[in-house]
C-alpha cells in the first residue's frame, strides 16, 4: 500500500491521548529524543530541550505486538537510526528524525535486549547488532539490513541470555561480550575485528563460563570509570563483581520484599538501584568494590553475610503515586559533553515520562527526602496543555452540556461512495456525517464555525450502551443490500439499520456478551450463509446472522477461549474458529455441528489451509496494528480492481521504495481520494480518525469532472507558463498571477524530470479536450459556469479544498496568505495539524497534537493575540521543518494538486456550495 | 439501577480483586511448580545431576530402524541407531559419540518460558493488594503469555529443511559417523519425543527428473529433494519412530488447566469491573 502512490495521512486524534502503557525506553546519543516503546506495540518519539522539557512528537505504528526493546542502530551523529524489537519477533530499523521505516524483518524467535556495535570489517566501520532473547545464542545482526550474520555460540550449558553488556577495553583491541544465562552462567566472548570476517568458517564459542549464581538476572553494566567492576542486579539482590576473574565483591539484598529491576554505576564509587515500584536508590561503594583503594578486593572469598554493606546514599522516588497497571521502567544515561548531566528516565504504565537529573558531585542526602524529579509529563498532560485541545473528526457534534469532554467514538466506518463516516459513540448513538465536512470544521476556521449543528447529520438511537462495531456490508461486497448498515454494542446486541431512511430494522439479541467484532462471509459460501454477517462475541461466541430472514441461523459459542481469527472453507461448508490459546474450532455452516477441534501442528495447518484456499478473505482483526495493516492492504487490493479509464503516471515513483515495485508498474487507482480510518492504539481507546489523501487520485478526480463539464475551458500547464510569463495579458488567471508565480517559485526547487512528468501526463487528458476547447471560447473568469454534478462537484472541490488549506504553509507569506484566503477561499487552520507519513509495508508514523510547540517554553495560553501569533509561526514551521520526507511529500502535493487547479476553470475554493449544503 | 444492586456488585468486585484473585494466582503458583519441576533441570548452576530416562522407539509394522534415546532433562545424552539398510539388508549400529549431547531446544524453552511465568505470579503474592482490575488483566495476559509460549513451543516442532537438517551437526553426533546418505532429526511433538530417519539418494546431475527443492516442513515425505553442498539429494524411505514422554504429557496438561485458569479469572474480572463502571455511569 505505501507504495508508488502519494497518499498522505492527516491525524485527527481528539481530547483523549491514546494508551502508552511503557514497555521500553531510550536516550538518544545526543540527548534530543526520548523514544519509548508501548505495550501495545506503538513507539512514541519525545522531543527533549536543554533544560529538560519534554514534548511528544509523533507515533510510529508498525508493531503487532509489545515492545520489548530499543537500541540505537547507526553511530553517525546525522543518521538517527535506531531499530525496534517486538514480542512477536519484529524487527524494525526507523529513522527517527522522519519517523521512517527503513527496513523490518520477522524472526520466530523475541528478542528482549539489543546492544548497537561497530565491528572494524578492513579499514571500515560496520554497525552490527547483538540481539538476545529466548533462545540460547548470541545473535549478531546486520544494523544496516536486519540480517542474522551469525552467532555467538555457547558450549557449557547454552541456555537464554538475561541480559548482556559490551566492554570496551582501551588497552587492548579485543572487546568482549559479557551475558549471564537465565541459570545464572556468566559468559564471555571476545569479539575482535576477526570475528566479523570468519561469518561462516568456524562458530563462535564463549572464551569463559562461570556460574555466578544469580538467579532471575535483570540487568548487568559494567563501569566506565574504573574499567574494573561490574554490576549484576537480581530481582532479590543486587551484586558487585570484579571485572577480571568475575570474583564477588559484594552483595546486597533487597529490603522489605522489594524487587530490583535494574543498575548502573553513577561514578566510579556509587551504583544507582531501581525496583519494580519505580523507586531507585543510590549506593557508596564499600573501598573493597574500589580499584583505586588500597582495600581493593580484600573481602574475596567472604562469605556473603560478612562482607562491608554499601552506603545508602540517596533515594529517589516518584513524585505522584498514581496508580500503576504494571511496574515502570527505568533506565539511566550518562550525561553527554557539557549539556547535561546523567539522566535517570522512567517511563510508566500512564504514559508518563519523569526524569531525574543526577549531578556529578551527589552529596548524602536525608533518605526521607531524596532527589525531586527534574520533570514529568504524560502523554495526556500534553495534550491537555493544548489550546485549542486537539480534535476528535465530530467533536462538534458530540457535546454535552456541563459535561467538560465530547462523547466518545468508540467505532467508526467509512463509507467512500457516499463520503459519509458512521460514527459510533459510547452513549449507543451512531451519527452520520458527510466526512469531508466534518474535517473541515474541525481542522480549519471559517464561517462554518458559527453554525449550529454543523455539518448536517442523522443520528440513529437503539443501542443502549456503547457501539463496539459497525459493518457496511455493501462495502464489501455488493451483493448486499446498499441501505443496510449494521451496529453491534456492549448491549449484546446486534442492529440491522437502513442507512437512508435511518431506520431500525431488526435487532438481533443472539449473543451473551459484547459484540466485538462484525465480518462478511466470502463470495463463495452458500446462498444462504451469502447474506449472512458474521458476529463475534467477548462471551467466546460466533454467530452466523441472516439479514434476508433476520434470523440467526447459526450459533457457534462455548469456545473456552476468546476468539482470535475467523476463517472460512466455503467449499466444504466450514466455519475456523481460531482462539487466543491456539486451538481450532471448526463448524459446519449449515447444520452448525461441530466439526472437530484441534491443537498445535494440526491447528496451524487447517489456519494455513484456509489462506491457500482464499487468500483474499483473510480476517484477523484482533489486534489494532494488524486491522490497520490489513485495511491497507485491502484497500490496494480494491484499489487494483478500480483501475480508472484514464491513464496517468504516478508522480514521484522514487519517493517510497515499496517491496511490490515490480508489480508497482501497473496504474492502480482508487476512486476515493479520501479514506477515513479509524485506528485505536488500545481496544479500550476511544478512536483516532486518521484521513488518507490520495493526490492522485483527487487529481484525476479533479480532471474527470473538469472533463465532463461542456462549456469548460481547460487550461494545460504549458499555456499556464505562457500567460504566467507574459505577464501583462494574462489578466487575473486563478485569482492572481502572483500566486501563480510564487507557485512556479516552488515548483522550480522541485526538480526538473518531476515537473517533466507531471506535464507529459496531463497531455493526454489534454489531448482529448483540445476539440471541445477549440470550439469554445477560452474565457478564463468563467467561474458562473454550474458544474453538472454539483454534489460530486462539492465533494471532490471540498476534499481539495481541506488538503490544500491543511498543506499551505501559513505564515510564510503574508501577502500569500491573505490571497489565498480571500481569493482562492482557502481557509486557515484552527492549529498546526498533525500529518504523517507512510512507510515500507504499511509502517506509518503520525505527528501527536503540538508536535510542534516550542521545547522548553511555557505553553501559549489566554491572550488571543499571542495564541494566533503562535499558530501562524507554529504552522510555517510544522509544513516545513519537521521532517524532510514530509516536506518532500507535501511539496509534492501542494504542486500537482495547484497544478490541476490552475488548468481548471473554476479554480476557486470559494463558492456557493458551503450555504446550501449537501443535497442527500 | 437500584442503590442496593450497585453496593452488592461493588462489594462482589472487592471480593474478586482481594480474595479470589489471589486464591487463583496461588492455584496457578502449586500447578506451575508441579509442572516446571517435571522439567527436572539443574537449576543455578548446581550439577546436580537430573535422572535419565530411556526410550525405545519404534514404529507399528517396520523393523528397519530401532532407536534407543536416552534423555536427561532437556538433552539427549546417549542414542542407539539400528538402521536396516534397504540394499544390502545389513543391520548398522551407530551411537551418539561419548562426549556429544544433543539439547532439545523446545524443552528448555518451555522451561523458560513457564518459569518467567511462575516469576512472574511470585512477584504478586497474598501480600500484594491489587488495587484495580485492570493490574489483574495485565497480570493474566504477561502469565498467559509466557504459558502459550511454553505449550507452543512443545505442540509446535520447528518446520526445517532438509539442508538446514544436514547442517544441523547431528550427522556428526555419532559414531561411526553416518553415512552421507542417512539423514537423522529429533524433535517434539506435544508429549512425544520424535526420532526421523531419512534415507536419501543422490541425484545425478544427468537426471531428466525436474529438481524442485523442497521447503521447511516438519516431517519431509519421500521423493523430496534437495541441494547440499553442491550436491542434489532425493528422499527415497522416511522412517518416523515416536515415544511418549509421560511427564510432557504432564506439562501439557498443567499448562492447559492454568491456562483455562487465568481466561476465567480475565473472565470474571472483565464481566465485574465492567459492570460496576456501567452502573456507576448511569
Amino acid at each position: 500500500m505505501a507504495g508508488n502512490s502519494l497518499v498522505l495521512p492527516i491525524v485527527l486524534w481528539g481530547q483523549r491521548a491514546p494508551t502508552h502503557c511503557i514497555s521500553t525506553l531510550l536516550l538518544m546519543d545526543d540527548a534530543s529524543m526520548i523514544v519509548t516503546g508501548c505495550h501495545d506495540g506503538q513507539i512514541c518519539l519525545w522531543d527533549i530541550a536543554p533544560d529538560l522539557e519534554i514534548n511528544p512528537r509523533a507515533l510510529l505504528f508498525g508493531h503487532t505486538a509489545s515492545v520489548t526493546c530499543l537500541s540505537k542502530a547507526s553511530a553517525s551523529s546525522e543518521k538517527q537510526y535506531i531499530v525496534s524489537a517486538s514480542e512477536s519477533g519484529e524487527m524494525c530499523l526507523w529513522d527517527v528524525n522522519d519517523g521512517r521505516c527503513i527496513e523490518f524483518t520477522k524472526l520466530a524467535c523475541t528478542h528482549t535486549g539489543i546492544q548497537f556495535y561497530q565491528f572494524m570489517v578492513g579499514t571500515q566501520h560496520e554497525g552490527r547488532l547483538l540481539c538476545h532473547g529466548h533462545y540460547p545464542e548470541i545473535l549478531v545482526v546486520d544494523a544496516a539490513s536486519l540480517e542474522v550474520l551469525y552467532s555467538l555460540l555457547s558450549k557449557i550449558s547454552p541456555d537464554w541470555i538475561s541480559s548482556m553488556t559490551i566492554i570496551k577495553s582501551n588497552r587492548t583491541q579485543e572487546d568482549t561480550v559479557v551475558a549471564v544465562s537465565v541459570t545464572g552462567i556468566l559468559k564471555v566472548w571476545i569479539i575482535t575485528s576477526e570475528v566479523s570476517r570468519m561469518q561462516d568458517t568456524a562458530p563462535v564459542f564463549e572464551e569463559e563460563s562461570k556460574p555466578i549464581y544469580c538467579q532471575n538476572c535483570q540487568s548487568i553494566s559494567f563501569c566506565a570509570f574504573t574499567q574494573r567492576s561490574l554490576l549484576v542486579v537480581c530481582s532479590k539482590y543486587w551484586r558487585v563483581f570484579d571485572a577480571g576473574d568475575y570474583s564477588l565483591l559484594c552483595s546486597v539484598p533487597s529490603e522489605n520484599e522489594q524487587t530490583w529491576t535494574g543498575g548502573d554505576f553513577v561514578s566510579a564509587d556509587k551504583v544507582i538501584v531501581w525496583t519494580e515500584d519505580g523507586q531507585s536508590f543510590i549506593y557508596k561503594l564499600p573501598a573493597s568494590c574500589l580499584p583505586a583503594s588500597d582495600l581493593f578486593r580484600r573481602d574475596v572469598g567472604k562469605a556473603v553475610e560478612n562482607l562491608i554493606p554499601p552506603l545508602l546514599y540517596s533515594v529517589l522516588d516518584r513524585a505522584d503515586k498514581q496508580l500503576l497497571i504494571c511496574p515502570p521502567v527505568t533506565r539511566f544515561f550518562y550525561g553527554h559533553r557539557e549539556f547535561f548531566s546523567n539522566l535517570l528516565i522512567q517511563g510508566d504504565s500512564s504514559g508518563r515520562l519523569c526524569i531525574w537529573s543526577i549531578p556529578d558531585t551527589l552529596e548524602q542526602q536525608d533518605c526521607a527526602k531524596g532527589l525531586q524529579t527534574t520533570t514529568s509529563i504524560s502523554l495526556q498532560e500534553a495534550f491537555d496543555k493544548l489550546t485549542p485541545r486537539p480534535a476528535g473528526i465530530i467533536d462538534q457534534l458530540s457535546v454535552i452540556p456541563n459535561i467538560k469532554e465530547p462523547l466518545k467514538v468508540t467505532a467508526s466506518v467509512y463509507i467512500p461512495a457516499h463520503g459519509r463516516l458512521v460514527c459510533g459513540r459510547e452513549d449507543g448513538s451512531i451519527v452520520i456525517v458527510p466526512a469531508t465536512q466534518t474535517a473541515i470544521v474541525q481542522l480549519l476556521q471559517g464561517e462554518h464555525m458559527l453554525r449550529r449543528g454543523w455539518p448536517p447529520h442523522r443520528t440513529l438511537r437503539g443501542h443502549r450502551n456503547k457501539i463496539t462495531c459497525l459493518l457496511y456490508p455493501h462495502q464489501v461486497s455488493s451483493r448486499y443490500d446498499q441501505r443496510y448498515l449494521i451496529s453491534g454494542g456492549v448491549d449484546f446486541s446486534v442492529i440491522i439499520w437502513d442507512i437512508f431512511s435511518g431506520e431500525m430494522k431488526h435487532i438481533f439479541c443472539v449473543h451473551g456478551g459484547e459484540i466485538t467484532q462484525l465480518l462478511v462471509p466470502p463470495e463463495n459460501c452458500s446462498a444462504r450463509v451469502q447474506h449472512c454477517i458474521c458476529s463475534v462475541a467477548s462471551d467466546h461466541s460466533v454467530g452466523l446472522l441472516s439479514l434476508r430472514e433476520k434470523k440467526c441461523i447459526m450459533l457457534a459459542s462455548r469456545h473456552l477461549f476468546p476468539i482470535q481469527v475467523i476463517k472460512w472453507r466455503p467449499s466444504d461448508d466450514y466455519l475456523v474458529v481460531g482462539c487466543s490459546d491456539g486451538s481450532v474450532y471448526v463448524w459446519q455452516m449449515d447444520t452448525g455441528a461441530l466439526d472437530r477441534c484441534v491443537m498445535g501442528i494440526t491447528a496451524v495447518e487447517i489456519l494455513n489451509a484456509c489462506d491457500e484456499a482464499l487468500p483474499a478473505a483473510v480476517d484477523s482483526l484482533s489486534h489494532p496494528a494488524v486491522n490497520l495493516k490489513q485495511a491497507m492492504t485491502r484497500r490496494s487490493l480494491a484499489a487494483l480492481k478500480n483501475v480508472a479509464h484514464q491513464k496517468l503516471q504516478t508522480l514521484a515513483t522514487n519517493l517510497l521504495a515499496s517491496e511490490a515495485s515490480d508489480k508497482g508498474n501497473l496504474p492502480k487507482y482508487s476512486h476515493n481520494s479520501l479514506m477515513v480510518q479509524a485506528i485505536k492504539t488500545n481496544l479500550t481507546d476511544p478512536d483516532i480518525h486518521v484521513l488518507f489523501f490520495d493526490v492522485e487520485a483527487l487529481i484525476i478526480q479533479l480532471l474527470t469532472e473538469e472533463a465532463s463539464r461542456p462549456n469548460s475551458a481547460l487550461v494545460s500547464p504549458e499555456n499556464l507558463q505562457k500567460a504566467s510569463g507574459g505577464s501583462d495579458k494574462g489578466g487575473s488567471f486563478l485569482a492572481g498571477k502572483r500566486a501563480a508565480v510564487l507557485f512556479q517559485q516552488v515548483k522550480e526547487t522541485i526538480k526538473e524530470n518531476i515537473k517533466e512528468h507531471l506535464l507529459d501526463d496531463e497531455d493526454e487528458d489534454e489531448e482529448s479536450i483540445r476539440q471541445r476547447r477549440e470550439d469554445s471560447d477560452p474565457e478564463y473568469r468563467s467561474s458562473k459556469s454550474k458544474p453538472l454534478t454539483l454534489l460530486e462537484y462539492n465533494l471532490t472541490m471540498d476534499t481539495a479544498k481541506l488538503f490544500m488549506s491543511c498543506l499551505h504553509a501559513w505564515g510564510l507569506n503574508s501577502v500569500l496568505d491573505e490571497l489565498c484566503l480571500d481569493r482562492l477561499g482557502m481557509l486557515k487552520p484552527h492549529c498546526s495539524v498533525s500529518f504523517g507519513l507512510l512507510s515500507r509495508g504499511g509502517h506509518m508514523s503520525l505527528m501527536l497534537p503540538g508536535y510542534n510547540q516550542p521545547v522548553g517554553k511555557p505553553s501559549y495560553d489566554g491572550v488571543e493575540l499571542s495564541r494566533k501569533m503562535s499558530i501562524t509561526e507554529g504552522l510555517g514551521k510544522g509544513t516545513y521543518g519537521v521532517s524532510r520526507a514530509v516536506t518532500t511529500q507535501h511539496l509534492l502535493s501542494v504542486i500537482s494538486l495547484a497544478n490541476t487547479l490552475m488548468s481548471m476553470t473554476n479554480a476557486t475554493f470559494i463558492g456557493d456550495h458551503m450555504k446550501k449544503g449537501p443535497t442527500r | 439501577m437500584a442503590a442496593a444492586e450497585r453496593v452488592v456488585l461493588e462489594e462482589e468486585f472487592k471480593w474478586l480483586l482481594q480474595e479470589e484473585v489471589h486464591a487463583v494466582l496461588k492455584q496457578l503458583q502449586d500447578i506451575l511448580k508441579e509442572a516446571s519441576q517435571r522439567f527436572a533441570l539443574p537449576v543455578g548452576g548446581s550439577e546436580g545431576a537430573a535422572k535419565q530416562e530411556s526410550f525405545v522407539l519404534s514404529a507399528a509394522g517396520m523393523d528397519q530402524v530401532k532407536g534407543v534415546l536416552t534423555l536427561q532433562g532437556d538433552a539427549l545424552c546417549q542414542a542407539d541407531l539400528n538402521l536396516k539398510m534397504p540394499r544390502s539388508n545389513q543391520i548398522m549400529h551407530f551411537a551418539f559419540r561419548e562426549d556429544k549431547q544433543w539439547k532439545l531446544q523446545q524443552i528448555q524453552d518451555a522451561r523458560n518460558h513457564v518459569n518467567k511465568a511462575i516469576y512472574l505470579l511470585m512477584n504478586r503474592d497474598v501480600n500484594y493488594r491489587f488495587k484495580t482490575g485492570s493490574e489483574v488483566l495485565k497480570l493474566m495476559d504477561a502469565v498467559m503469555l509466557q504459558l502459550s509460549r511454553a505449550r507452543n513451543r512443545l505442540t509446535t516442532p520447528a518446520t526445517l529443511s532438509l539442508p538446514e537438517i544436514a547442517s544441523s551437526g547431528l550427522t556428526k553426533m555419532f559414531s561411526p559417523v553416518l553415512p552421507p546418505d542417512i539423514l537423522v532429526n529429533f524433535y517434539i511433538n506435544l508429549n512425544k519425543l520424535c526420532l526421523t530417519v531419512y534415507q536419501l539418494h543422490v541425484l545425478q546431475p544427468s537426471t531428466t527428473k525436474n529438481f524442485k527443492p523442497a521447503g521447511g516442513s516438519i516431517l519431509h515425505n519421500p521423493g523430496a529433494m534437495f541441494e547440499f553442498s553442491n550436491q542434489r539429494y532425493e528422499v527415497s524411505h522416511v522412517h518416523k519412530m515416536e515415544c511418549v514422554v509421560p511427564w510432557l504429557n504432564d506439562a501439557l496438561v498443567f499448562f492447559t488447566v492454568s491456562l483455562q485458569l487465568c481466561q476465567q479469572l480475565k473472565d470474571k474480572v472483565m464481566a465485574l469491573e465492567k459492570g460496576t463502571y456501567d452502573i456507576l455511569k448511569i
